[in-house]
């Protein structure tokens, strides 16, 4: 290979490269604003999400026929034809049982109890910052907690939004973003899992493997992954305790390596 | 170049050359992602497109490509690609992108779209690149879906998340190692099939 061969392989290398880069430079820039905008709005979505909605249904049919499509679970008051329904639903799961009341012969509109009010930012483990909130009631009363968490997980670390009550368990915690594995680590949004996070006090958000108990059972073959949010949690409860226990505002979240890294590496995901 | 009509090449690529059951590569990431049927098809549209537009982005620039550093270039046009679906399926199509958006960026390790730019594409004019894209990616996207929906089915006793058994007759077959048995049996299902009703010859005659 002589020096004229040399310089012509890098010169073909470098233009392709260049022009390549300089397409998705392009395309970045392009989508990148896009891509942010949806993912706050994806968050604000969330975060109404956190609490529970009021589905206020006029019904024009039979009254029974709309309530048999509720779920299980949900509030009803009836006064004057007009159901006023409390869900616990979010997102899809909220937008289907709106489409089947409407077959069923209602005209369905949304309202909420709640306010949520932006209260600062804080630093968890694995995040320069997120926020936190808290949530009022009609009467400007304090209802809820909501905070938005980040603990390190298989890949990257996962964003979650966690609903505390006043009595610091856990009311709800729902997924923002991660990329976990797919088929494995993914299983972090099944409801299955999530749910196991109602009701859950400071000292109870461990992951263990076999038998729950009264504390989180991990997702076979995605221990990492359940440890991401079972510990993201454990955080924004921490941090709610400390605020309200009227001491001064932590700025960092709780250090807990309690999991010994060795561990962590043998689980796999 | 190649001979064959372009749909030959469409059907070699689904049948005779399918990625998986005949060249057996691309089976790590062909094993991670089927332990649901949904997942499976998902990847499967994933690297169709990703491997469709490869294939006919290197056979237009092959004449541009010094032959010593071909692979480098492979990458830079593989990984752009699932760059650009990537970011085009997250700012444009949302809901999708909520259910596939992690299997995109996996896709740049496919050793069977990298082969396909070597072995063809970097060899053969743009409209037979392109069908023996589809074909290939259409024979990965079968692959995935049969071994998925085996799994899925032994493994949890559902079909696209819905339940059809009541029970989970085979836990193992969602792990790591009843994929590698689910690609092997499927495997010799399908070449059994071959040689028994269209003439096919076991491997090595």
């Amino acid at each position: 290979m002589n020096f004229k061969e040399i310089i012509r392989i890098t010169f073909n290398l470098v233009v392709i490269y260049a022009v390549g880069g300089a397409l998705l430079a392009w395309l970045y820039a392009q989508t990148s604003p896009v891509i942010y905008n949806n993912m706050e709005e994806d968050k604000a979505n969330a975060l109404k999400g956190m609490m529970p909605v009021h589905l206020i249904a006029n019904v024009t049919g039979n009254a029974d026929a709309v309530k048999a499509v509720l779920p299980e679970g949900a509030k009803v008051e009836e006064k004057d034809g007009v159901l006023d329904v409390e869900v616990d639903l979010y997102k899809k799961g909220k937008e289907k049982l709106i489409k089947k009341m409407k077959s069923a012969g209602a005209a369905v509109t949304e309202s909420s109890d709640y306010k949520t009010v932006e209260k600062g930012e804080w630093e968890p483990v694995h995040k320069k910052k997120a926020k936190y909130f808290e949530v009022q009631d009609k009467d400007g009363q304090v209802a809820a907690y909501i905070v938005e968490s980040y603990h390190k997980g298989y890949s990257g670390a996962p964003g979650i939004f966690v609903a505390i009550d006043k009595d610091l368990t856990v009311r709800k915690v729902e997924i923002l973003t991660h990329s976990e594995t797919p088929g494995l680590g993914d299983e972090i949004e099944n409801p299955a899992f999530k749910n196991q996070f109602k009701g859950k006090a400071l000292g109870q958000l461990e992951v263990v493997k076999g038998e729950a108990g009264d504390k989180i059972l991990a997702i076979t073959g995605a221990t990492i992954s359940s440890r991401s949010i079972t510990y993201g949690t454990r955080d924004a409860v921490q941090l709610i305790t400390d605020l309200t226990s009227g001491a001064a505002a932590p700025m960092t979240g709780m250090s807990h390596e309690a999991a010994p890294a060795a561990e962590e590496g043998k689980d796999g995901h | 170049m190649d001979t064959r009509s372009n749909i030959q090449i469409l059907r070699d690529g689904i049948f005779a050359d399918n990625t998986i059951f005949k060249l057996a590569i691309s089976l790590c990431p062909a094993i991670a992602v089927t332990s649901s049927l949904k997942n499976g098809f998902m990847m499967g549209l994933a690297v169709m497109f990703v491997q469709t537009m490869v294939n006919l982005t290197i056979s237009l620039m092959r004449n541009f490509i010094h032959p010593r550093i071909r692979i480098p270039i492979f990458m830079l046009v593989i990984s752009s690609w699932v760059t650009v679906t990537d970011l085009l399926m997250h700012a444009y199509v949302r809901d999708v992108y909520a259910e596939m958006g992690l299997y995109i960026k996996l896709i740049v390790a496919f050793a069977s779209i990298l082969a396909h730019a070597e072995t063809f594409a970097s060899k053969n004019k743009a409209v037979p690149s392109v069908f023996d894209g589809i074909g290939m990616g259409a024979g990965f996207l079968f692959a995935l879906s049969a071994i998925s929906f085996f799994r899925e089915l032994l493994g949890k006793g559902t079909v696209w998340g819905y339940e059809v058994l009541a029970f989970k007759p085979m836990l193992i077959m969602i792990l790591p190692a009843g994929g590698f048995l689910a690609v092997g049996v499927l495997m010799a299902f399908f070449n059994w099939i071959e040689i028994r009703f269209f003439g096919g010859k076991p491997a090595g005659h």
